[in-house]
C-alpha cells in the first residue's frame, strides 16, 4: 500500500526541523512497513502551530487538495505522532474527509489503521486531541504567569529591544544554573548618553504644548537621528531620513521611561477566525491592553528618564486630544481592489507605496511626507502617485519579453504542458480558489493586526469560504479532463492579437490579478524619471506555490 | 480637483509615459505563471473557435 506522510514541527521552541522530520518519518515507517506499506509522498509543515486546522496549514491543505485527485498515487495517510497532526477536535473535522475519499489513516497511537467504525478508536483520537490542546495550554499559562511574576517582583528585563533612550547592559549570570553554566546573562536597561536627553526633551516639549509634528520636525531639522536611524542595523527596512510623527507619540506613551519594567502592554490573544465556524480555528492577534491591567514592577528596575508625575500629565494630555478620540471610530474595511498591492516601492525613499484612489482612479502613492518630518532640503516630492493602469500595461509589456523569439518555443511548450484544466470554467475556478484564499488571508491579517474585529468580517469570511468550496468542487469535477493546448495554437493567437499587451485587454480581473501575482515581481518606481525598475523575486513564488517544507 | 492635481504636480507627471528601466530583470515563466497563462489561452482559444461560427451565421 502506498502512503502519504504528514508531519509538523513548530519552530517556536527551537526544535530542529531535520531531526523532528527524521523521527516522525521513522516512526511512521515502523508502523506501516510490517504491513508492506511504503511512503511515496511527504507533507511536512514547519513553523505552523498545531492549533491551526489542516486547511490553514500550507502542507496539510495541499494534502487535502491532493487527496481529491484520483491521480494522487497514494491510498493512505500516515502520521508519526497523533499530537503533531491533530489538536483538540481536528481529528473529527478531518477524518471524515479522508474517509469520504476512501483514504486510510494510520496512527502509531492506535497501532495501525484508524477504524472509522470503531468507537474505541474515535474516543482514543479525541483523547489525544484533548491532550495535545492541554499540553499547549499548560505551556502558555506557565510561561505567561512566570513572565508576569518576574516583571512584578524582580523587574526583570524579559527580552526585546531596549526602548529608544536606553541601552542594555549585563546584570549578572542567569539564575537558572544550566543557563548560567552556558554563560547566559540577565540584562538591565541603562540610559544611553546619546539618546536619553532626546527622550527627556520630547517629554518637556510636549508638556510645553508642542504637538507630535512640531517635535518631530524640530528633531529632524537639528539632525537628531530618529530611533531607526540611530539603530539602523536593526532597522534596515526604514530610511531613517527623519522623525516619524508616530514615533514621538510612541515614546510619549511608553511607561518604561519612568524606571519601571512593564509587561503585557500589547498581549497576544487567540480569537476565533470566524465566530460562525469554530472548525476554522483561531487567529493570534495583538491588542493594546487596558493600562490598568499592565504588569508593572513593584520597584524601579532601571534609572528613570522622566518622573511619574510628568508621565501621568502627558498621558492625560494625549487622552484629551480630540483627534485621538476619533481614532477608535473606524469604518469596516472592504477587500482591497488594488491589483499590485505590496509590489511597489518608492525609488526615492525606499518605502512601500500604498494603494490610493485619486479622482476615482486606482493608483499607488508614497506617503512618506504624510508620516515623517523630513529635512527642509529633502528632495522627495510632496506627491508621488502612479496610476495602476499604467503599471499594469507596463508589466504586461515587460512580460511580453518572455515570449521573445529566443524563448518562445520553450515557453509555449511549458504553457501547453502546464498542469491546468481545459475548460474556461475550470481556469476561472483556479483563479477563484486563489483569489478567495488570498482575500481570506488578508482578512486574517487585518484581524491579527487588530484592524478588524472577527465579528465584523464573519459574513464576508463565510461568503469567501463558500466561493472556495464551489471552486474546489469545479476542480474536482473536472479532474478527469486533460489539457488540449497546442504550442502552435498559442503562438498563432499571440501573433493574431499582437502580443501580450493586447491579450491583457481581454482578461478578467481575476486573470489579471493571477498573472501579476504569479509574475513574482517587485517594482521600484522613480517619480523623477518616471521609470519603473522590475525585479523578479522567485523565492516569493516558491513559497506561495509549494511551501517551504518539501 | 484638476487644479489641485496641477498644483501638486501630479497632473503633469501623470500625463508622462512610464518607462521600464533598462536594468530590469527579464521576466521568468514560472510553473505558476505557466498555469495561469494556460488557463487564459484556453479561454481565448475557446472563444476564438466559437467566433467564426457566429460570423458565418451573420454572413
Amino acid at each position: 500500500m502506498k502512503f502519504a506522510f504528514y508531519g509538523r514541527v513548530s519552530t517556536e521552541d527551537h526544535q530542529d526541523e531535520q531531526a523532528s522530520r527524521g523521527w516522525q518519518l521513522r516512526r511512521a515507517r515502523q508502523l506501516i512497513e510490517p504491513a508492506g506499506g511504503v511512503i511515496v509522498a511527504e507533507f511536512f509543515d514547519v513553523g505552523h502551530s498545531r492549533s491551526l486546522p489542516w486547511h490553514r496549514r500550507p502542507q496539510a491543505s495541499l494534502l487535502l487538495l491532493e487527496l481529491k485527485r484520483p491521480s494522487r498515487g497514494w491510498d493512505a495517510v500516515v502520521v508519526g505522532e497523533s499530537a503533531r497532526a491533530f489538536y483538540a477536535n481536528q481529528f473529527s473535522n478531518t477524518f471524515p474527509i479522508l474517509e469520504h475519499h476512501q483514504i486510510e489513516l494510520w496512527v502509531p497511537e492506535v497501532g495501525g489503521r484508524v477504524d472509522p467504525d470503531s468507537e474505541a478508536h474515535d474516543m482514543l483520537m479525541s483523547l489525544f486531541g484533548g491532550m495535545s490542546k492541554g499540553e499547549r495550554s499548560r505551556i502558555k499559562l506557565r510561561v505567561k504567569t512566570a513572565m508576569a511574576d518576574l516583571t512584578e517582583r524582580e523587574g526583570r528585563f524579559l527580552g526585546g529591544r531596549p526602548p529608544y533612550g536606553y541601552r542594555l547592559i549585563d546584570a549578572g549570570l542567569h539564575p537558572n544554573p544550566e543557563k548560567a553554566a552556558a554563560g547566559i546573562q540577565l540584562h538591565r536597561l541603562e540610559p544611553d548618553p546619546a539618546t536619553a536627553p532626546v527622550v527627556q526633551e520630547i517629554f518637556v516639549s510636549y508638556l510645553a504644548g508642542d504637538g507630535y509634528r512640531t517635535i518631530a520636525q524640530r528633531l529632524t531639522n537639528r539632525g537628531v537621528p530618529s530611533p531607526s536611524a540611530y539603530d539602523s542595523r536593526r532597522n534596515p527596512h526604514r530610511s531613517g531620513r527623519g522623525w516619524a510623527f508616530g514615533t514621538v507619540r510612541t515614546i510619549l506613551e511608553n511607561p518604561r521611561y519612568t524606571g519601571r519594567q512593564v509587561w503585557g502592554r500589547q498581549p497576544r490573544f487567540e480569537t476565533l477566525l470566524d465566530s460562525n465556524s469554530p472548525q476554522d480555528g483561531y487567529v493570534t492577534a495583538q491588542r493594546w491592553a487596558d493600562p490598568n491591567n499592565w504588569v508593572r514592577s513593584e520597584h524601579q528596575a532601571h534609572q528613570p528618564l522622566i518622573d511619574d508625575l510628568s508621565y501621568q500629565q502627558v498621558q492625560a494630555m494625549i487622552a484629551n486630544k480630540g483627534a485621538d478620540r476619533q481614532r477608535t471610530e473606524r469604518s469596516p474595511k472592504t477587500a482591497s481592489p488594488y491589483l499590485m498591492a505590496g509590489m511597489l516601492t518608492c525609488d526615492l525613499c525606499g518605502r512601500k507605496m500604498s494603494g490610493h484612489r485619486t479622482d476615482r482612479r486606482l493608483g499607488y502613492q508614497c506617503r512618506i511626507r504624510g508620516t515623517y518630518a523630513l529635512p527642509a532640503d529633502d528632495p522627495h516630492p510632496k506627491t508621488v502617485w502612479i496610476a495602476e493602469t499604467k503599471l499594469v500595461t507596463a508589466t504586461f509589456d515587460w512580460l511580453d519579453e518572455v515570449f521573445s523569439p529566443a524563448n518562445r518555443r520553450r515557453v509555449l511548450e511549458q504553457i501547453a504542458t502546464a498542469d491546468t484544466e481545459p475548460l474556461p470554467a475550470v481556469s476561472q475556478a483556479v483563479s477563484d480558489l486563489k483569489d478567495a484564499g488570498q482575500r481570506i488571508d488578508r482578512l486574517v491579517t487585518a484581524i491579527e493586526n487588530g484592524v478588524l474585529a472577527p465579528e465584523e468580517v464573519a459574513d464576508k469570511l463565510h461568503q469567501l469560504r463558500d466561493r472556495k468550496d464551489r471552486a474546489t468542487a469545479v476542480l474536482v469535477a473536472a479532474e478527469t479532463t486533460t489539457g488540449q493546448l497546442e504550442p502552435k495554437a498559442i503562438a498563432d493567437l499571440l501573433d493574431q492579437l499582437g502580443g501580450l499587451v493586447a491579450v491583457e485587454a481581454t482578461l478578467t480581473d481575476d486573470e489579471r490579478r493571477s498573472v501579476l501575482e504569479e509574475s513574482n515581481l517587485s517594482i521600484r518606481y522613480n517619480h523623477d524619471t518616471r521609470t519603473a525598475l522590475f525585479k523578479v523575486d522567485l523565492a516569493r513564488g516558491v513559497s506561495v506555490c509549494v511551501g517551504g517544507a518539501t | 480637483m484638476l487644479r489641485l492635481l496641477r498644483r501638486s504636480g501630479m497632473a503633469t507627471r501623470d500625463a508622462e509615459p512610464l518607462t521600464v528601466s533598462a536594468e530590469s530583470d527579464p521576466p521568468v515563466m514560472t510553473p505558476g505563471l505557466a498555469r495561469v497563462f494556460a488557463g487564459i489561452f484556453q479561454r481565448l482559444l475557446a472563444q476564438q473557435r466559437s467566433t467564426p461560427e457566429q460570423g458565418e451565421t451573420a454572413a
